[in-house]
C-alpha cells in the first residue's frame, strides 16, 4: 500500500467525518463559516474534474476556448437567482425535491412527464459521471508506482473508488425517509472540497508562474518566441468563432440552472432565501478565481511538455515536478475532490428521480390495479434510493470502461450540458409563463432530446457501424442537407454549435407553438397559478383553490404509516390538526378535506409529487376540479390582489393626509403660541406707558395746587412724551400688520441712491453727534440708481442705522457695493455684536423684550422686525454678519 | 415580471458584449501573440462584470427577489 492510497483513504474518513460534525453540530459550525459563504461554495460543485483538468487541456488547444463554461453561468446568474428563489419557494410549498418532480408538478403532477425527464436526465448525465470517474482513476493511476499491468491496476483503483463513492452517498445522501429533509453533513463536505480544488488550483498555478518561470511575463514572452519560431504551433482560433462562443455560453448558462445536481444544491438543500441574492456575485468571484491560472499552466505545460503528452494532465504533471509532496497530495486531493463532489450530488439528484418519478409511480400504479393500498415500505423507500444511486453509478463506471475511453473530459462534459438544456424550455417557461402546457412540455423535451442524440450522439459513435458512418457522412437515405453534423448545410457551425442550435431552437419553438395550441387541463391551470404567482399566492383574504374530497383519518394514516414510523405518522396528523383547529374524529367516515391535502404534501417529499396525487386519489373520493373553478378563483385572487393594492394605496395616502395634518396642526400651535406671546408683549409695552400716564394724570388731579407751574408742565411733558411713545407702537404694530397681511402696496420709483443716503445721514446727524460716533459712507463713484418704494426703503436704513448707533461704540461705517447684477449695502458697527444663534430670531417683532439679557437701548424692537418685512416685500435678502474684531454687520442684497 | 425579465436580458447583454466582443473579436488574432495582455484585459473585465453582479444582487434582493416577508 503506498503512501497515496493511505492518503485517500485518510481523506474518504475526513470526508465522512466532516459529513458526521456537520449534520451535529452545524450551530457551532456556523460560528466560524456563515451559512451563506457554505452555500456559495457548495454552488461550486459545478466546477468537476471538467475544471480541474479538462480545462488547461481545452486551453492548450484553444487559449481562451474553455471560458463559455464559466462565463455561461456568471452572465445568468441574475435569471438563476430570481428562478431559485422561486423554485424554492414552490418546492417548500409542495415539498418537491428533484427537477423531474417539479417539471411533473408544474404541468398538473404528470407521471408520464415526471418520468420522461427522469430518463433525459439519466441519459445525459451518465456519460458525465463517468467522466468524473475516470478522472479519479487518472489520479489514482497517476500518483501509484508503476504497475506490471497498469491497465489491471487501473480498473481495480477505478472499482474500488467507485464503490467508496457510492457508500459516501448513500450514506450521507438517503439518511431519511423525507428527501425534503436537508442533508447538512453533506453540504458542508461539498464546501470543503470546493476550497481544496480552488486551493490546490491557486498553489500550482502560482507555483508555474513564480517558481518555474521568474514571472508571468518571461512565461508569455518564451510561448511568443517559440510561436514565432516556429517551435510550436499556435492556438487554435476558429474556436473563439463569435457564433460558436455564444452558443457554447447560452448552453453552460441553461446547463448552470437544469443540472441535476445545481437545483440539488442550489434549491433542495437552500436554508434561507437571502444566500441566493449573495451567490449571485459570490459564485462568478469563485468561477474567476479557479480560472486565474488555466491559461498560465496551460502555455506552460506547452512549453515544458512534448506535443504528445495529454493536456488535461498538465496539473498533476506539474504538481509531481515541483518536487513538494504536499503540492503534489493537495492536487490529487483537489482532482478527488472535484469528481466526486460532482458524482456524490448528481447521484443523489438522479436516484430521487429515478425513485420518484420512474420507479414509484410504477409500483402504485401496480398496487392501484390491483386495487389495494400499497404495502407497507417504511425504510423501504430509503433503501430503494440507495439501489437507485448504486445502479447509476454502476452504468456510469460500465459506460466508462466501454464508451469513455475514446473520449476527452471536455467533449463529453459539453455534451452532457447540452442534454441538460433540453430541459430549460420547459422548466424556465413553466416558471415564468401561465400559459406553458403538459403537451407542449412533453413535445418540446422530446424533440429537444431526439435532435441532441442524433447530431451529437449519432456522431460518437460512427465508427461502431457501416450504416451509423454512412448516415453520418452522407445523412439518412443520401440527403446532405439532413448530415447530423450540419444540418440543411448552415456555414460556420461546428458539429457541436451545430448539435446546440438545432436542439434548442427547435425545442423552443415546439414549446411556444404547442402551447399556444393545446389547452391546459383545470389541473394543469391550478398548478401554472401556483408557481407563477408564487410571490402572490398569499393574498390574505383571498380564497385558495384546493381538491376537497373525503376519505377517513384512519385511511390517511394507514398511507402514511406505508412510509413513515407509526408514531411519526400520528404525531404529524395531530400537530397538523391542531394548527388549524380540526376536530379529530376518529371514527368519523370523513375528515376534514385539509388533512386530505396535508397528506398528499407529506408525501410529495416521500414519493414525488406525482406519485403522491396518484396514492391520494386512490384512497379518496375526490371532486374533480373544474376549469371554470381554477379561473373563478386566479380572478378572484387577481381581484383580492387588486383589491389590496388599492388599499395599500389608499392606506399610504391617508397616512399622508394625516402627516400633512400633524405638521398643519404643529405650525398652528406655533403661530398661536406667537399669538399669545405677541399679545403678552404688546399689553406688557402699552401698559408701561399708560401706567405712567395715569400715575402722572392722577397726581396732577389729586394735587393741583401743590405743584408750580415748572412742574406741572413737568409732568404734562411726560404725559405727551409715553403718549406719543404710545401712538409710535400702535402705528407700528398696525404698519407691521398691513406689510403681513399683504395688503401694503409698494409704491415703485426710480431714484438715485446716493441722494437718499445723503438723507439718511442729514437725518441720522443729531443721535450721531449726540454719541460722539463717526460716520463714514462709502459708495461707488458711479450712480447707482434703484427702482423701489423710496420711503420704505429709506424707513429700513434710517431703522439698521438708528439701530447701529444704539449699540456702537465709536463708529459705524456704511458700504455701497455694485456689480452688473446686484447691489450689496452694508452697515457695520463697532458694538457687543450679535450671537450667532441670534442671527434668524433677531428680526423677530419684539425681539429685544423677549431677550432680556441684552444690554438693552431704547426701542420697542419692532424696528428690525419691519425692516425685515419691507425687504422681503420687495424681495431684497437681510442678513447679519459677526464684524471682526467685534460688532455686527447687516448686509442687504438687491438684485438689479 | 416583464420589468424584471426586462432587466435581466439588459444586464445579460450587457454582460455579454463586454466580454465576448472583446475576446471574440478584438483578440481572435492577438491571442497567440500577446496571449498576457489578453488575459489581463480579461481578467480586468471579468471582475468589472464581478462588480456589475453585486450592484445588481443589491437592488434584485429587493425588487427581483422579493422575501417571503414582503
Amino acid at each position: 500500500m503506498n503512501s497515496y492510497t493511505v492518503l485517500t483513504v485518510l481523506y474518504f474518513i475526513l470526508l465522512f467525518w466532516i459529513a458526521r460534525i456537520a449534520t451535529r453540530h452545524i450551530q457551532r459550525l456556523n460560528r466560524f463559516v456563515s451559512p451563506a459563504h457554505i452555500y456559495v461554495l457548495s454552488l461550486a460543485v459545478y466546477c468537476t474534474a471538467w475544471t480541474y483538468f479538462g480545462s488547461i487541456g481545452n486551453a492548450a488547444r484553444t487559449g481562451v476556448g474553455f471560458l463559455p463554461v464559466y462565463l455561461g453561468p456568471t452572465f445568468i446568474m441574475p435569471l438563476a437567482a430570481m428562478l431559485w428563489v422561486r423554485m424554492i419557494r414552490v418546492c417548500a410549498q409542495q415539498r418537491i425535491t428533484n427537477l423531474s418532480d417539479l417539471i411533473s408538478a408544474r404541468y398538473g403532477n404528470s407521471i408520464s412527464l415526471g418520468a420522461l425527464v427522469a430518463l433525459c436526465y439519466i441519459v445525459g448525465i451518465i456519460p458525465y459521471i463517468a467522466i468524473q470517474l475516470k478522472a479519479v482513476s487518472t489520479c489514482m493511476v497517476f500518483v501509484s508506482p508503476q504497475m506490471e499491468h497498469p491497465e489491471a491496476w487501473k480498473t481495480t483503483m477505478n472499482l474500488y473508488s467507485t464503490m467508496v463513492i457510492s457508500l459516501f452517498a448513500m450514506i450521507y445522501g438517503t439518511r431519511r425517509t423525507d428527501s425534503a429533509e436537508k442533508h447538512t453533513g453533506l453540504i458542508v463536505t461539498i464546501a470543503f472540497e470546493s476550497v481544496i480544488k480552488l486551493v490546490a488550483f491557486l498553489m500550482v498555478g502560482f507555483w508555474v508562474c513564480f517558481g518555474l518561470f521568474s514571472s508571468p511575463a518571461a512565461l508569455f514572452d518564451q510561448f511568443v518566441s517559440q510561436v514565432q519560431g516556429g517551435q510550436i504551433h499556435p492556438f487554435d482560433a476558429a474556436a473563439m468563432d463569435p457564433l460558436g462562443w455564444f452558443l457554447a455560453i447560452l448552453v453552460s448558462g441553461l446547463a448552470f440552472i437544469t443540472l441535476p445536481r445545481q437545483f440539488q444544491v442550489a434549491v433542495t438543500e437552500n436554508n434561507d432565501e437571502r444566500h441566493v441574492g449573495k451567490s449571485i456575485w459570490m459564485f462568478p468571484l469563485y468561477l474567476f478565481l479557479i480560472n486565474l491560472f488555466v491559461l498560465p499552466i496551460a502555455i506552460a505545460g506547452r512549453l515544458v511538455y512534448s506535443a504528445e503528452t495529454d493536456p488535461d494532465t498538465f496539473l498533476l504533471l506539474f504538481a509531481r515536478k515541483s518536487d513538494q509532496g504536499l503540492l503534489m497530495a493537495l492536487v490529487y486531493l483537489g482532482g478527488l475532490s472535484a469528481a466526486i463532489g460532482m458524482i456524490v450530488v448528481e447521484t443523489i439528484a438522479l436516484s430521487n428521480m429515478l425513485t420518484n418519478s420512474m420507479v414509484i409511480p410504477g409500483w402504485v400504479a401496480l398496487s392501484k390495479k390491483a386495487n389495494r393500498l400499497p404495502s407497507s415500505l417504511g425504510k423501504g423507500v430509503v433503501w430503494l434510493r440507495r439501489a437507485g444511486m448504486l445502479l447509476i453509478i454502476m452504468l456510469a463506471y460500465f459506460f466508462e470502461h466501454l464508451v469513455a475511453e475514446r473520449l476527452t473530459i471536455s467533449s463529453v462534459g459539453f455534451i452532457s450540458f447540452v442534454a441538460v438544456s433540453q430541459m430549460a424550455p420547459a422548466l424556465i417557461g413553466g416558471m415564468l409563463w401561465k400559459n406553458g402546457t403538459r403537451a407542449a412540455a412533453f413535445a418540446s423535451i422530446c424533440a429537444g432530446f431526439f435532435i441532441w442524440m442524433y447530431t451529437l450522439i449519432l456522431s460518437n459513435f460512427a465508427g461502431w457501424s457501416p450504416v451509423i458512418e454512412q448516415v453520418v457522412q452522407h445523412g439518412p437515405w443520401g440527403i446532405a442537407l439532413l448530415r447530423p453534423t450540419n444540418i440543411l448545410g448552415l456555414p460556420n457551425l461546428d458539429p457541436l454549435s451545430n448539435g446546440i442550435f438545432w436542439s434548442l431552437s427547435v425545442n423552443v419553438l415546439t414549446f411556444i407553438g404547442v402551447s399556444l395550441f393545446t389547452k391546459q387541463s383545470a389541473e394543469e391551470a391550478l398548478q401554472a397559478e401556483a408557481f407563477v404567482d408564487i410571490h402572490k399566492v398569499a393574498v390574505p383574504g383571498a380564497r385558495q383553490l384546493e381538491r376537497r374530497g373525503s376519505a377517513s383519518l384512519a385511511t390517511l394514516r394507514n398511507l402514511l404509516n406505508s412510509f413513515l414510523q407509526p408514531r411519526k405518522s400520528d404525531q404529524l396528523l395531530r400537530n397538523f390538526a391542531q394548527r388549524h383547529g380540526i376536530v379529530l374524529e376518529h371514527d368519523a367516515a370523513a375528515t376534514d378535506s385539509r388533512m386530505i391535502n396535508f397528506t398528499e404534501r407529506v408525501l410529495s417529499g416521500i414519493i414525488g409529487a406525482a406519485s403522491s396525487r396518484m396514492l391520494i386519489s386512490s384512497v379518496s373520493s375526490q371532486e374533480r376540479i373544474a376549469f371554470t373553478e381554477v379561473l373563478d378563483v386566479a380572478k378572484e385572487q387577481q381581484q383580492v390582489l387588486s383589491l389590496n393594492n388599492k388599499l395599500k394605496r389608499k392606506t399610504s395616502e391617508l397616512k399622508k393626509m394625516s402627516d400633512d395634518l400633524k405638521s398643519v396642526n404643529e405650525q398652528l400651535k406655533i403661530i398661536d403660541e406667537q399669538k399669545d406671546e405677541f399679545l403678552t408683549t404688546v399689553t406688557h409695552e402699552l401698559r408701561t406707558p399708560l401706567t405712567s400716564i395715569r400715575a402722572l394724570g392722577e397726581v396732577l388731579l389729586d394735587h393741583d395746587d401743590v405743584f408750580d407751574a415748572a412742574q406741572r408742565k413737568h409732568y404734562l411733558g411726560t404725559i405727551v412724551q409715553e403718549s406719543e411713545r404710545m401712538t409710535r407702537l400702535i402705528s407700528q404694530i398696525l404698519t407691521l400688520e398691513r406689510f403681513e397681511a399683504g395688503r401694503y402696496k409698494l409704491n415703485y420709483s426710480s431714484f438715485e441712491l446716493r441722494a437718499l443716503m445723503e438723507e439718511l445721514t442729514e437725518s441720522i446727524q443729531p443721535l450721531l453727534e449726540e454719541k460722539k460716533i463717526s460716520f463714514q459712507v462709502f459708495m461707488p463713484n458711479t450712480m447707482v440708481v434703484l427702482r423701489a418704494d423710496r420711503d420704505l426703503l429709506w424707513q429700513v436704513f434710517y431703522n439698521l442705522l438708528t439701530n447701529a448707533i444704539k449699540y456702537a461704540k465709536q463708529h459705524i461705517h456704511l458700504h455701497v457695493a455694485q456689480d452688473l447684477q446686484s447691489i450689496r449695502i452694508s452697515i457695520a458697527d463697532d458694538g457687543p455684536g450679535i450671537p450667532a444663534e441670534q442671527t434668524q430670531t433677531i428680526f423677530d417683532k419684539f425681539y429685544q423684550i423677549k431677550n432680556k439679557k441684552l444690554l438693552k437701548p431704547e426701542g420697542s424692537g419692532m424696528g428690525l422686525a419691519i425692516s425685515k418685512r419691507i425687504l422681503d416685500l420687495h424681495e431684497y435678502p437681510i442678513q447679519v454678519e459677526a464684524n471682526k474684531p467685534n460688532g455686527a454687520i447687516f448686509i442687504v442684497h438687491i438684485e438689479q | 415580471m416583464m420589468k424584471v425579465f426586462a432587466r435581466f436580458v439588459f444586464l445579460f447583454l450587457l454582460l455579454f458584449l463586454l466580454i465576448n466582443f472583446p475576446v471574440t473579436v478584438l483578440m481572435k488574432s492577438t491571442l497567440s501573440d500577446h496571449p498576457g495582455h489578453v488575459l489581463i484585459f480579461f481578467l480586468i473585465i471579468w471582475l468589472f462584470a464581478i462588480y456589475l453582479l453585486r450592484t445588481y444582487s443589491k437592488i434584485s434582493m429587493k425588487s427581483d427577489l422579493p422575501t417571503a416577508d414582503e
